[in-house]
């Protein structure tokens, strides 16, 4: 089977414990506006312009019909317009427009992570689901994480939270860790700032909190957005009603992403805000 | 000739009239040393000795340590005692070469009385005592051999490399113990001090040499670590000194407090403390011929190449493997030859004029010529072998070179059987030859391989040309250059390019032998990492001349962006046990990963251990935070106290000069950091 992820990064070490392997999944049913990987939110492979490999020849803004390049002495990309096409990708000398979003099957994905196997070991660390929202490729998710559990590898996911309870319940047994994200308790600003109401969301946490699995819930730190000292109050306060004691995990801005966003050809709202 | 005659000849009379010479300078050198005594302090000397008047590089480079293990068995008046019975018997220039020891020794032993009688005015009663002590016979308690160890380095004449401190001192202090004449806060205390007193003696000089040796296990592979070794990092770590240069021998079983030690002095970001995988490297030295019992009995040298403590002096040579990429394609000439100044600290030193050391290759045919990517890399193979051959055909065979007696004295068998350490058998001299920034040759190779042959993107003639106009011009091909695959990703398309030189490299070299027979050893090592950047145009990986290559065997800066698992993987496909004069791989890891996660010296501990595990010999992890070094380099009187590795040694990052600050800027700034 072949999923879609946008990247494999080694040597994670803020995604749960020890040394990991973390893979980034493409696809999201949130839009956070601070998402710091822009790149996993669409389920489809989209194009990415890295301006620093670009020479300015020129070469995109002839070929594309759609007039997603500006030339003038240097290349700039706004991909508003753009279909995927990929032809401006076929045809750049130096490689500076690429693909983002990649299908790899399981084994090779197995593979590529065995590789650090040994620090995995040494760290007491594994391997992390992460993305975009890896339960959007739930069958994928769980024939890799059934490879992972044959291999005696530690596996941690990194959720959403916004998926059928019943892809929880499917995976959970091949999950030693979930990442749980919890942005905003008021239902009206969540809705509002990531498009999806979060009664799913906290559904799921109370019913995963039941079976006792362990969990680590992340609560990112956006300024103007979820650092209100009444959100994270009332998100603690909602953690602590639930059995277990679950460890929380305050996730400062990035404001380094904006330049990820650039990549795609779009504008990161948040950073142009904070302007 | 008869057999007699043959013994009377044994030292030429040329290395007699030479030690002559440097004896006379050596004495009145002596005479120069202060009788320094601080009321204060544990220990008499002062921390500087007065500056040697001549270069003395043909009778001590200071890239070795004294062999300390016989000077505090015997002592200084033990080795004056042993040198005059022996002259009884002994004959010609045995006999004058024995007395040069004998007087120098006996200079020594009077220097020392006068530090006791004057100590003895100033009412220091136990300074007097360890001194008068060390002046009758071998120092018996951990007071006198700290002593003992101090003198012999205010004696050497220069800062020198020091060796294992926690095994040489270890079995007074378990003695003193014993007796109850000890407690464990005195022993911390002498040690302070004596620590207190390297930094003193190399603070502000850069490349000191003073390299202490820790730990490390025996060749029956019992753990060595001990108290002291505890002890000494304990003290570097609180004290935040920069000197002596901390080197930390591991193996599978050493404990768990040795490498959390470890970790907590990179993080605390004085940059000095390298780690030798001794399962790797002490087999690798058997490998070479080297004695098990005497293997295990390594230590580094004044950089991170790996010597025998006490065993003799090391020398090397070096050859570069990227100026012979140029080589090959420039068919045996050099792209550029324009010579530029460099130095490494700002001001205080001369500019040195920059030279490869074998500026011109041989003919293997023009580049545009080469139909297969064999025939190119067979070219570059051959202008390396050449290198090879040029450099070793003549070097260490020169019979002119001779220890000065003080430290000829302390080397195996010189007393004993009376020979110059420089032909005596018993010694065990590391003599070398490296190739170092294998990485960035690598990297040109696997480029020319993508780009010409195998994808065919680029024309040979385009390249060529690319290359001799420093890709000025040639934008697009840079780029493409820029993207083939590069060393330090775990991408065997490159690493088993890599390799590949080095067994090639390793099994030239193999074939030379130094005066007494014995193998010279191999080293991926270049501590001249940033002449090479200067000397060598540019490059088929995308390197502009003056752009840095990787240092040692570490990857080019700025390429790897697959993290350092990928970059111990990559390098440790490499058999560096084979290249045993030294391999070190400098890993960068930005500040900014480790910030926010619980243990960071959990981390770096992994990293250490895997490393060890995966067969690597030699890794130095530097905690670099690119942000601060720009910020350095801009307001350096906020950071005066910023200390980074630059490669054997470290040093303040606003000492050095601005050529060196680019290169480690440039290596703290990894793309998978982001």
């Amino acid at each position: 089977m072949v999923g879609l992820i946008t990247h494999i990064q080694k040597f994670s070490v803020h995604d749960g414990p020890g040394i990991r392997t973390t893979v980034f999944f493409k696809g999201c049913p949130l839009s956070c506006p601070w998402c710091q990987n822009p790149e996993t939110i669409s389920s489809y492979r989209e194009v990415q312009f890295h301006s620093e490999q670009c020479v300015g020849c020129g070469m995109c803004s002839g070929i594309c019909s759609r007039g997603c390049f500006t030339w003038n002495g240097t290349t700039a990309f706004n991909s508003e317009n753009c279909n995927q096409c990929g032809i401006c990708i076929e045809r750049c000398p130096v490689n500076a427009l690429r693909w983002s979003g990649r299908l790899i099957s399981t084994g090779e994905l197995l593979h590529e992570i065995i590789k650090d196997r040994a620090y995995f070991d040494l760290s007491g660390g594994g391997v992390t689901l992460s993305g975009g929202e890896p339960l959007q490729q739930v069958e994928f998710c769980l024939e890799l994480l059934k490879k992972l559990k044959r291999q005696g590898i530690n596996t941690a996911l990194d959720t959403s939270g916004y998926a059928p309870y019943r892809f929880f319940k499917k995976i959970m047994p091949y999950v030693d860790i979930i990442l749980f994200d919890i942005k905003i308790m008021n239902e009206h600003l969540h809705k509002k700032y990531t498009k999806v109401s979060n009664s799913l969301i906290l559904e799921n946490f109370r019913q995963i909190c039941m079976t006792g699995k362990r969990m680590i819930v992340r609560i990112p730190i956006i300024p103007g957005y979820t650092d209100a000292q009444v959100n994270i109050a009332e998100i603690e306060k909602f953690i602590k009603q639930q059995p277990g004691n679950i460890q929380i995990e305050k996730i400062p801005f990035n404001p380094l992403m904006a330049k990820k966003y650039q990549l795609l050809g779009k504008i990161c709202s948040i950073s142009e805000r904070s302007k | 000739m008869s057999s007699l005659d043959k013994k009377k000849t044994k030292i030429p009379q040329i290395l007699i009239d030479s030690l002559t010479e440097d004896t006379k300078i050596y004495l009145s050198w002596l005479d120069k040393v202060d009788i320094d005594i601080d009321k204060n302090l544990f220990f008499a000397g002062s921390f500087n000795s007065p500056e040697y008047p001549v270069w003395p590089r043909t009778h001590d480079n200071f890239h070795f340590p004294l062999g300390m293990k016989k000077l505090l068995r015997i002592g200084f008046p033990g080795i004056k005692r042993a040198a005059l019975e022996k002259i009884a018997d002994s004959e010609g220039n045995e006999k004058k070469y024995l007395r040069l020891i004998y007087v120098v020794y006996q200079a020594l032993c009077r220097k020392i009385s006068r530090f006791a009688g004057e100590a003895r005015e100033i009412g220091c009663k136990d300074i007097h005592k360890t001194c008068y002590e060390i002046t009758r016979k071998a120092p018996c308690t951990f007071r006198q051999a700290c002593q003992l160890y101090w003198f012999a380095t205010i004696f050497r004449a220069g800062t020198a490399t020091i060796g294992r401190l926690d095994q040489h001192l270890f079995s007074f202090y378990q003695n003193d113990l014993r007796r109850g004449t000890l407690t464990k806060e005195q022993a911390r205390a002498f040690l302070s001090e004596l620590l207190y007193r390297y930094e003193k003696r190399g603070a502000q000089r850069g490349d000191t040499l003073q390299n202490i040796t820790l730990g490390g296990r025996s060749s029956a592979g019992k753990d060595q670590t001990n108290d002291l070794t505890y002890m000494i990092l304990e003290l570097m770590l609180e004290n935040k000194y920069i000197e002596p240069k901390i080197n930390v021998r591991l193996h599978e079983k050493s404990p768990d407090y040795l490498l959390e030690l470890v970790a907590r002095l990179q993080i605390s970001g004085t940059g000095i403390c390298t780690v030798y995988n001794d399962d790797a490297i002490i087999d690798g030295l058997k490998n070479y011929g080297r004695p098990a019992k005497i293997a295990a009995d390594y230590c580094a040298d004044g950089c991170t190449e790996i010597i025998l403590d006490g065993y003799g002096e090391t020398s090397f040579r070096y050859i570069d493997c990227v100026k012979a990429v140029e080589h090959a394609v420039f068919n045996g000439e050099e792209n550029i030859v324009d010579v530029k100044g460099l130095r490494y600290y700002d001001g205080r030193q001369e500019c040195v004029n920059i030279r490869p050391p074998v500026p011109r290759g041989k003919k293997t045919g023009n580049f545009l010529d080469m139909r297969t990517f064999r025939e190119f890399y067979n070219a570059y193979l051959s202008q390396l072998k050449y290198q090879v051959d040029v450099m070793l055909s003549t070097a260490y065979n020169a019979d002119d070179k001779a220890l000065r007696p003080f430290v000829a004295a302390t080397m195996p068998n010189v007393l004993e059987k009376v020979q110059e350490p420089y032909s005596s058998k018993s010694c065990w001299h590391t003599y070398g030859l490296f190739i170092g920034s294998l990485g960035t040759a690598a990297n040109s190779i696997a480029a020319v391989k993508f780009l010409v042959y195998d994808q065919k993107l680029i024309k040979k003639e385009e390249l060529l040309e690319a290359l001799r106009n420093n890709f000025e011009g040639a934008a697009i091909v840079r780029k493409q250059c820029l993207q083939a695959p590069k060393f330090g990703n775990n991408d065997d398309y490159v690493d088993a390019i890599a390799s590949d030189i080095a067994e090639h490299f390793a099994s030239w070299v193999k074939k030379y032998r130094e005066r007494t027979g014995k193998p010279i050893l191999p080293g991926l090592y270049n501590h001249l990492f940033h002449h090479t950047a200067y000397y060598v145009g540019a490059t088929p990986d995308g390197r502009k001349t003056g752009d840095p290559v990787g240092e040692h065997l570490s990857p080019t800066p700025g390429t790897t962006l697959d993290g350092p698992t990928s970059i111990i993987h990559s390098v440790c496909k490499i058999k560096t046990a084979d290249h045993i004069f030294g391999s070190t791989l400098h890993l960068n890891i930005p500040l900014s990963t480790l910030k926010g996660t619980p243990d960071p010296a959990a981390i770096l501990k992994c990293i250490t251990r895997g490393f060890c595990l995966e067969g690597g010999c030699v890794l130095n992890i530097n905690i670099l935070d690119s942000v601060q070094l720009l910020e350095a380099q801009r307001h350096p009187e906020k950071y005066r106290d910023l200390v980074v590795r630059v490669w054997g040694f470290s040093y303040y990052f606003v000492g050095l000069s601005k050529e060196m600050q680019d290169h480690v800027i440039a290596r703290s700034q990894s793309e998978w950091s982001a």
